[in-house]
């Protein structure tokens, strides 16, 4: 089956840099999910540049500083996440599938290899995770098409990060209706 | 505004369009740089709209967020937050109903229809034809009609729900669609006529080709792709929801065209529209009783049922009129996602823009970034009446009536 050529594949090219790896979807696999280390990346997407242009969906970008329940071990605490998520074999009726590359990296050394000269489309995603998350991507300029935050933004603030790089209280907007909802509801209780 | 600079032996002028323009819909910024009336080389920049939905959403429990998703766009208010339900179920595991699948390929359809009949009235419009566009726009009308009819609102219509869709289509209103559909497939072969023979019109539309190999390249998606000879649609090829079923029983397959450049879209979006006729009275007539939610209850209940989930991944995707929706769900066992992405077609689309105006007249500008259907929202709806000094509070019960009295009559 093509998933099982296509992670047979990876895990020979990626050796040491392979975590794991698990599928969704039976017998033949419509989700693929696969966690490697930093370091192997750029050879994940040489590789499936080799089987055509890869048709990437999107990159999601996380803060791992509040996950309890670890879908692999080690992947919680002060760590960023970066899913990247590829469209396979569009191309066959019925056989296209999602290829999920789970990458991680700790927040002391927020550094990812750019994939965007394989991928042109990439370096959107990776400017948008560089501003949302604080990710570095050496190589991919900050401000451009695709940058996420305001001109007049705070440079050392990221609106996802769920630590105290995260938007501070003062920046959040308050709503009138929302003070006065929460003090009628106090009211309430007090009565 | 413009600047005339030398570069070598040409004379280049540069001219900044957006972020606000009337050639464009939404806030963007393009900086051309024209030797004489042909691009040269353009610039994009987005940016003009910060909305933080992705930041709101870490607040808001697993049902509050369909609302939010609806509103992401206008056009789409059903492809996202099916896309957000489908990787809340994807996540949790959660198998849907057939019924209720086959009542979101319906929905989904029904806003193919109308975002399609849509962008063809403002791509007339932008190239001068304004009787195309009003003829275009009368008949997206009843499209919203049975809208209003089914599921209550034209704009944000409120169809999906996790592990399911929110309300059932009733039987009585089965005639009604149909008679929609029928008239719509009566009228369809003048729009097609107009838009892929008339000499004046495809002249304009000859414009604007994205080659298959940048298509490739930029991962373009939806019409633009299939309009450059890429055989992509989540429909048929990954098959989510019933379209697998859809498609072994009735051969569906993409439509595609080789040209690539302003009339190859429309030719694609056109057919499409007349596909999504079909497809939909092939799943009225193939619609199955039973259930239409996989979680019986309440909010309480089907938040309670989400809470159990911990350490949970999914992705939702599916084919929307721009193209493919896809949707990131992370779930840590609170009320709401731990994280959501959601992400539009006109993303990867918009990046396509640079590749397809190089070598393009001005005049072309706004039919080829036209072409590509970017997103706008509107999602204007009256909550509140004053009237005469009076203020009147209507419940969303009064409102559907009203608005349902309003166009059928004693509905």
């Amino acid at each position: 089956m093509k998933h099982e050529k296509l992670l047979e594949d990876m895990k020979r090219i990626l050796g040491d840099n392979f975590i794991s790896s698990y599928q969704k979807g039976e017998p033949e696999a419509k989700q693929l999910w696969m966690r490697i280390k930093k370091e192997g990346l750029r050879d994940a997407v040489k590789y499936l540049t080799s089987l055509g242009d890869p048709q990437l969906s999107f990159i999601v970008a996380m803060d791992l500083e509040k996950i309890t329940n670890p879908i692999v071990e080690g992947e919680s605490g002060k760590k960023l996440m970066l899913t990247y998520t590829f469209t396979m074999f569009h191309e066959d009726l019925g056989g296209e599938m999602i290829l999920n590359l789970v990458v991680t990296t700790p927040k002391e050394d927020p550094v990812i290899p750019s994939i965007s000269d394989l991928c042109p489309l990439a370096e959107v995603y990776e400017r948008e995770a560089m501003s949302i998350v604080g990710v570095e991507i050496p190589g991919v300029e900050k401000t451009g098409y695709g940058k996420w935050t305001p001109p007049d933004f705070p440079e050392d603030i990221y609106p996802l990060r769920l630590d105290e790089k995260g938007l501070p209280d003062d920046m959040k907007r308050r709503f009138r209706w929302r003070e006065e909802l929460e003090k009628k509801k106090g009211g309430d209780q007090n009565e | 505004m413009s600047e005339v600079i030398r570069k070598g032996y040409s004379e280049f002028v540069r001219i900044p369009i957006g972020p606000i323009h009337p050639a464009l819909h939404e806030p963007y910024y393009f900086f051309f740089e024209l030797e004489g009336e042909e691009i040269k080389n353009v610039w994009i920049e987005s940016g003009g709209v910060h909305r933080g939905m992705e930041a709101l959403a870490l607040n808001r429990n697993y049902l509050q967020i369909i609302p939010i998703a609806e509103r992401i766009c206008g056009i789409c208010s059903n492809s996202h937050p099916l896309a957000y339900t489908m990787a809340v179920e994807d996540a949790a595991g959660i198998e849907v109903p057939e019924r209720a699948q086959y009542i979101r390929v319906i929905a989904q359809e029904l806003e193919r229809i109308h975002s399609h009949i849509l962008w063809a009235g403002l791509g007339a419009h932008a190239i001068g034809l304004d009787t195309a566009f009003c003829y275009l726009w009368c008949l997206r009308e009843d499209v919203l009609d049975i809208w209003e009819l089914l599921f209550g609102g034209r704009v944000t219509h409120a169809v999906n729900w996790i592990g399911g869709t929110k309300k059932d289509i009733k039987e009585e209103d089965i005639p009604k669609i149909l008679k929609m559909l029928k008239n719509l497939r009566k009228a369809l072969p003048e729009v097609v006529d107009a838009f892929l023979y008339d000499p004046t019109i495809v002249r304009r539309l000859r414009a604007g080709t994205l080659t298959k190999k940048d298509a490739l390249r930029l991962s373009a998606l939806g019409p633009t792709a299939r309009g450059s000879g890429v055989k992509k649609d989540v429909r048929w090829g990954y098959g989510p929801l019933a379209y697998g079923d859809l498609r072994d029983d009735y051969g569906y397959k993409p439509i595609i065209h080789q040209d690539g450049d302003v009339y190859a879209k429309t030719y694609v979006r056109l057919m499409e529209i007349e596909q999504s006729i079909d497809i939909m009275e092939k799943a009225l007539d193939d619609l199955p009783s039973g259930p239409y939610r996989a979680i019986e209850g309440k909010t309480p209940k089907v938040i309670a049922t989400l809470k159990k989930v911990k350490g949970a991944e999914g992705i939702g995707r599916h084919e929307a009129p721009r193209g493919e929706v896809i949707h990131y769900v992370r779930m840590e066992g609170g009320e709401g996602p731990y994280r959501w992405r959601p992400r539009a077609p006109s993303l990867n689309n918009n990046f396509t823009l640079p590749a397809m105006l190089v070598g393009c007249q001005v005049a072309d500008i706004p039919i080829v970034v036209a072409s590509i259907d970017p997103c706008f929202s509107c999602t204007d709806r009256m909550t509140f009446i004053d009237e005469n000094h009076r203020k009147f509070v209507l419940s969303y019960d009064e409102l559907i009536k009203i608005s349902r009295e309003k166009t059928w009559g004693d509905a």
